[in-house]
């Protein structure tokens, strides 16, 4: 389980790679929703493999290994919130450049309409 | 302890929230502002006195018992780069007010800045990996805000790839977290010390430890990535929005220190030749390459990558006194490249260009703004015998004492080098004879020099007290690479684990 939940998290960020590496930008932004999951995913499966940790009172070693530890699973979600935080604001960017390029656009075409 | 180090993230987060409410006047906005980067400073200095007296300063948050809370340490290094981003905002702070012409501010020009603030502040006192990962995470996106602030074309792509490459660099660092927390159990950056040394394979904490550094040289890159704004003619002017820049850089650098003195304190001495060797690149590549740069922000930035360079052949030198120079490089240098970038942003706003060669003479026109260029251009060459110089003296000294020969060559000879960029500056911008049919620049007010002229005050009063400054650089490089000291104040334990 482990292993196949690794190989998928390296999946994903391979793929991440790949889509972060392309020229055009909402490819990119593709990359950065990719690269969020492979993170949690990765935080997930640490918080899985079982090991005594600082918040581990030690009263039962049977339940310390069958038990995820849920320190990782903490900062999976706050990897979540900053993830969703820069995705945001490279939305938001795209959106005005866009809103730029169209305005730009638009102007050029008019001047070559009146050109014509 | 008594300290209370959560007061230097709580200012700024409050004034960014007050400014955001308050700040549709502009004057309350810039009250704030000073208000919050001078509360930075006073305490910051406080501190810097308290450590000098007394060795580091810790708070545990919530009164956590040490290896689960998540602990604040006030060292010398932290206040150094507390005290660097606290002048600089108040630099910004009084020259923006005085720049006419256009819409200097827009309307999250101050909050993102004071979030800058606050992402420094967290890097520079955080003891604990995550929170590291955050912080930095705070400081890069505070920085696209500001490059994106102009809200034109050139400044959004910029923005987005700022933010792409600033990703890629969190990425790494907290795949670093998980990887740090699988092998040891915690994040704490003194426990995870402590548990390192008892990994049973040695290379894992190795590659660790270089996925951690490799995030950190891949923020500094965004960092540099800033100084790549063309000039244009909407919102802030570019020049000042390479300041964050530098404050991105100043991050990743205490980061990068705080790592490898801290945490992975057994690698560096693994690290070691790959950052001499890095540093070396970077020292000679900057300066060489400031040599051929047409553009006036572009060729600052080559020379802070060189400054970085120095700051990692500092490192990896593993002393206490190359630390040292260290310290005195990322607070002398730092403020002298800021006195150059904040008078580069009135040239830029008389010339309308920062292509050299396109520049009209300034030196008739502006005697004061030449003699204070010539004044922080002598500064950050370490001609003048004040802070830079000494700060170079050491690091050659430290090379010397250690008989590394090749890196006492190089940083002696780079020492000298670096004029050359400077001379041509100096040249292009001050005395290059006027071409016929360029327009005259745009008249500068002298009342926009006055900040920057405050800096170099400030920077003149370092170089004079240099001996208690040295003082001080000496505590704060002993104390940035004594990990077991650090993980004594932080575990307040009294030594019991014995490691190297």
């Amino acid at each position: 389980m482990l292993l196949l939940l690794s190989l998928l998290s390296g999946l994903l960020f391979g793929g991440a790679t790949f889509l972060l590496l392309q020229r055009h930008s909402n490819r990119a932004l593709t990359g950065v929703v990719l690269l969020g999951y492979g993170l949690s995913l990765l935080l997930c499966i640490i918080g899985l493999a079982a090991r005594p940790t600082p918040l581990s009172t030690g009263t039962a070693a049977a339940t310390q290994a069958t038990t995820p530890d849920v320190l990782p699973q903490a900062l999976a979600i706050i990897a979540i919130v900053v993830g969703l935080g820069l995705l945001l604001s490279a939305l938001g960017l795209q959106v005005r450049h866009n809103q730029r390029e169209q305005r730009l656009n638009l102007t050029s075409r008019s001047a070559q309409d009146r050109r014509q | 302890m008594s300290a209370l180090l959560s007061l230097l993230l709580l200012v700024p987060l409050t004034g960014a929230v007050l400014v955001v409410l308050l700040g549709r006047q502009r004057v309350v906005a810039h009250m704030i502002v000073v208000l919050v980067a001078g509360i930075n400073l006073v305490y910051g200095v406080w501190l810097m006195l308290q450590v000098q007296a007394t060795g580091r300063q810790v708070t545990h948050i919530g009164n956590w018992q040490p290896p689960i809370a998540i602990s604040l340490v006030a060292d010398g290094l932290s206040m150094i780069v507390v005290v660097v981003g606290a002048l600089l905002t108040l630099v910004v702070v009084l020259l923006v007010p005085t720049l006419s012409g256009r819409q200097h501010e827009t309307l999250l020009f101050w909050p993102a800045w004071l979030l800058l603030l606050l992402g420094i502040n967290g890097v520079a006192l955080t003891a604990d990996l995550f929170n590291l990962f955050l912080w930095l995470e705070v400081t890069s996106l505070a920085a696209v805000v500001l490059v994106a602030s102009g809200d034109t074309r050139a400044r959004l792509k910029l923005g987005t790839t700022c933010l792409l490459v600033s990703l890629a660099g969190g990425a790494c660092l907290l795949v670093g977290c998980a990887l740090a927390y699988s092998l040891t159990g915690t994040l704490n950056m003194a426990f995870l010390n402590e548990r390192l040394i008892l990994v049973e394979h040695p290379g894992r904490a190795t590659v660790l430890a270089s996925l951690c550094v490799l995030a950190v040289g891949i923020k500094l890159v965004a960092a540099l990535l800033l100084f790549w704004l063309p000039t244009d003619l909407a919102g802030p002017p570019a020049a000042l929005l390479a300041v964050p820049g530098v404050l991105l850089a100043v991050a990743a650098l205490a980061a990068l220190y705080r790592l490898l003195g801290h945490i992975f304190a057994a690698e560096l001495s693994v690290l070691a030749p790959f950052l001499l060797l890095s540093g070396g690149l970077l020292l000679a590549g900057g300066v060489l390459a400031a040599l051929a740069q047409q553009h006036l922000r572009r060729l600052l930035a080559l020379l802070l990558l060189a400054q970085c360079g120095a700051i990692l052949v500092s490192l990896g030198l593993m002393s206490a006194n190359s630390a040292a120079a260290g310290m005195l490089l990322l607070l002398y240098d730092t403020l002298a490249l800021t006195a150059l970038i904040c008078l580069s942003c009135s040239i830029e706003l008389a010339q309308d260009t920062d292509e050299l060669n396109q520049m009209s003479s300034l030196a008739r026109q502006k005697p004061l703004l030449t003699v204070l260029w010539l004044l922080a251009s002598l500064m950050l060459a370490g001609i003048l015998p004040l802070g830079s110089f000494f700060a170079r003296l050491t690091l050659l000294q430290a090379a010397l004492s250690q008989q590394a020969y090749l890196t006492a060559a190089l940083v002696s000879l780079v020492g000298v080098l670096l004029v050359l960029p400077l001379l041509r500056l100096w040249h292009a911008i001050f005395w290059n004879p006027v071409p016929a049919e360029a327009e005259p620049p745009r008249p500068i007010s002298s009342v926009q020099l006055v900040p920057t002229g405050v800096l170099l005050l400030v920077l003149l009063g370092l170089g004079m007290a240099i001996g208690p400054l040295s003082d001080y650089c000496a505590i704060a490089g002993s104390q940035a690479l004594d990990a077991s000291g650090y993980r004594v104040d932080v575990l307040q334990t009294t030594g019991t684990v014995s490691g190297p």
